[in-house]
């Protein structure tokens, strides 16, 4: 194939800038650290953030996979697996523990993943104090002198409305005892994977141009109150009428002509895994 | 420079260090010798600048209330948002000696001007309460009257809901706000309510000094004197340092023993609330003392 383009798309220099922003973010895990979003043949907000770093961090020998709300076959992210096979030649999988580079919208893999992968998560809003202060200047005083209480205080009065905290996605965590951090929209189920993980979390906004990450063994920790503590979603015994998992993160569809609920696995590279090892197939 | 006197200690914090000053504006050397009550304007006429106060400095005693009385514009209010670290002075020197603050903090005869924000917050936080005369700038509206009390203890790193609205009913039963309401945003409420939801807020982390900025301001006499005789009772309840800031000398009269009088961003009379109220020695305070209802 002839190259139209330099390795992995963006030039050399601008992959340099982001690697010396991801090595500052990793520095000070759960910083928002600005960087020079680049231009790319997709619309900003589609995911421009994590396809930059990925095509920085990525190299001839990574194995990519790309999900998309735990999926691999939907467009956005076959889209983007191609085009970044496209323009690097590296191998493509769907298996979370063959890849090496996982870059995803919205969910973490249900497999355990090693310190040996890197997982980029697509983040729409990095800014998590966005939702009770508009102001940037404002936010970034908060974030420099750990004012974090009207985050708090806004939990507070969730949990005074609704009898609990009402947030599903995008649920505000403390990195390293330090910054409250945007995890980005991901559910509530993945939060605790997060604390202390083996793997490298890499954040990017290319919108709004921040790069933040989690390096690997780091204190991750949900805003919890002493006697309202953080809870994951509850499915209350449903499973995944593909596979038949109860231990995985389920979407819920339902059927527009009879009203019925069925549940599947939102991670379908693991459903599929679990279907070949013989999972039991529960369809009702 | 404010100085704090510490009965412990037995020893008086005084560093000899300038006066509270502060200046809206570029400033220039001549700021100083060209505003003040002699020349009747606080604008510098030689670089336009607003000098908001300036030579300021007093102490505040643990247990008093002090009063700081003037007319619009004569740097009252400024004096006290310098104290709660909401804008930054241009120059001068708060001295603190209490053992609480000064042991919890690790302030050892520190210009608390000097701090890092950070540290201030903590000051602020821990040990001080202020209560606006404009209840929008005390409250956030948005939240519930038991929210805005959980704030201040969420600050001091209170992080049970069931401790924190236990102890926000308490201080809404003590300020006389039917505590069914806590959840009810404070726009819900009266000018008097709200002013009254500010002060149960001020006084939630149990703060040394409080501070009073015009709260009866705009508030019908019934409730204007319901306010004044719950702050009496606080204050002698919990001990409290006040400074009260009104234009309102009866306010001045009935809560405070010592006043200050200023005119122009300058204190132009200081001493005893009796004192200078029956006996003014400034033409500022004299004309100011006569022309009361």
């Amino acid at each position: 194939m002839k190259q139209h383009y330099n390795f992995a798309f963006i030039d050399e220099g601008a992959k340099r800038e982001i690697r010396r922003k991801i090595l500052k973010a990793v520095a000070i895990p759960g910083y928002q650290v600005p960087f020079g979003s680049r231009e790319l043949p997709i619309a900003r907000g589609w995911g421009t953030g994590g396809i930059q770093i990925t095509l920085s961090v990525i190299g001839t020998d990574d194995v990519l996979k790309v999900i998309d709300q735990g999926c691999d076959g939907s467009v956005n992210a076959v889209n983007i697996k191609k085009f970044v096979s496209a323009v690097t030649g590296v191998k493509t999988t769907t298996d979370t523990v063959k890849a090496t580079v996982i870059q995803t919208r919205h969910r973490i893999p249900e497999e355990k993943m090693t310190e040996k992968q890197i997982l980029i998560l697509q983040v729409p809003y990095p800014e998590a104090l966005r939702t009770i202060e508009p102001s940037e200047m404002e936010t970034r005083r908060m974030h420099g002198e750990a004012d974090y209480s009207r985050m708090w205080l806004y939990l507070y009065e969730d949990i005074v409305k609704f009898k609990e905290i009402s947030i599903g996605a995008r649920y505000p965590v403390i990195v390293n005892s330090r910054y409250i951090m945007d995890p980005s929209p991901i559910p509530r189920w993945d939060i605790p994977k997060l604390n202390m993980a083996e793997t490298f979390y890499l954040f990017g906004a290319g919108r709004e141009k921040r790069i933040y990450a989690i390096p690997p063994y780091t204190k991750v920790e949900p805003l919890e109150f002493e006697d309202f503590k953080f809870r994951i979603e509850d499915f209350k015994g449903e499973s995944c009428m593909r596979c038949g998992s109860k231990d995985t993160f389920l979407d819920e569809i339902i059927d527009d002509t009879t009203g019925r609920r069925m549940y599947f696995c939102s991670d379908t590279g693991h459903c599929d895994k679990v279907l070949e090892s013989g999972g039991q197939k529960l369809c009702r | 420079m404010i100085r704090f006197w510490n009965p412990e200690a037995k020893n008086y914090v005084d560093n000899g260090g300038k006066k509270l000053t502060k200046i809206f504006g570029e400033g220039c050397p001549h700021c100083n010798n060209s505003t003040g009550p002699e020349y009747e304007t606080n604008m510098c006429r030689h670089c336009g600048s607003v000098v908001a106060c300036s030579d300021v400095s007093f102490e505040l005693y643990p247990g008093e209330i002090l009063g700081i009385v003037g007319e619009s514009g004569s740097g009252k209010s400024t004096v006290v948002k310098l104290l709660h670290f909401d804008w930054e002075a241009t120059s001068g020197e708060m001295l603190i000696n209490s053992t609480a603050i000064n042991k919890s903090m690790d302030i050892n005869d520190e210009n608390l001007f000097t701090l890092s924000p950070y540290r201030k917050r903590q000051i602020r936080n821990s040990f001080m309460g202020i209560v606006y005369q404009n209840p929008y700038l005390g409250l956030r509206m948005d939240m519930s009257s038991g929210g805005n009390i959980a704030e201040r203890l969420i600050m001091a790193n209170w992080r049970n809901i069931a401790m924190m609205r236990d102890r926000a009913s308490e201080l809404l039963e003590k300020t006389e706000i039917p505590v069914e309401r806590m959840d009810e945003p404070p726009r819900n409420f009266s000018g008097g309510m709200q002013q009254r939801v500010q002060i149960a807020k001020a006084l939630s982390n149990n703060p040394l000094i409080l501070f009073l900025d015009e709260v009866t301001t705009g508030l019908d006499v019934s409730v204007q004197a319901r306010v004044l005789d719950l702050i009496r009772n606080l204050q002698r309840e919990l001990n409290l340092s006040i400074i009260v800031v009104s234009h309102d000398l009866g306010v001045i009269r009935l809560l405070t023993k010592r006043t200050i009088v200023m005119k122009y961003g300058r204190i132009v009379e200081m001493g005893l609330t009796d004192q200078i109220l029956e006996d003014p020695q400034h033409p500022y305070t004299q004309i100011l003392v006569s022309s009361q209802l």
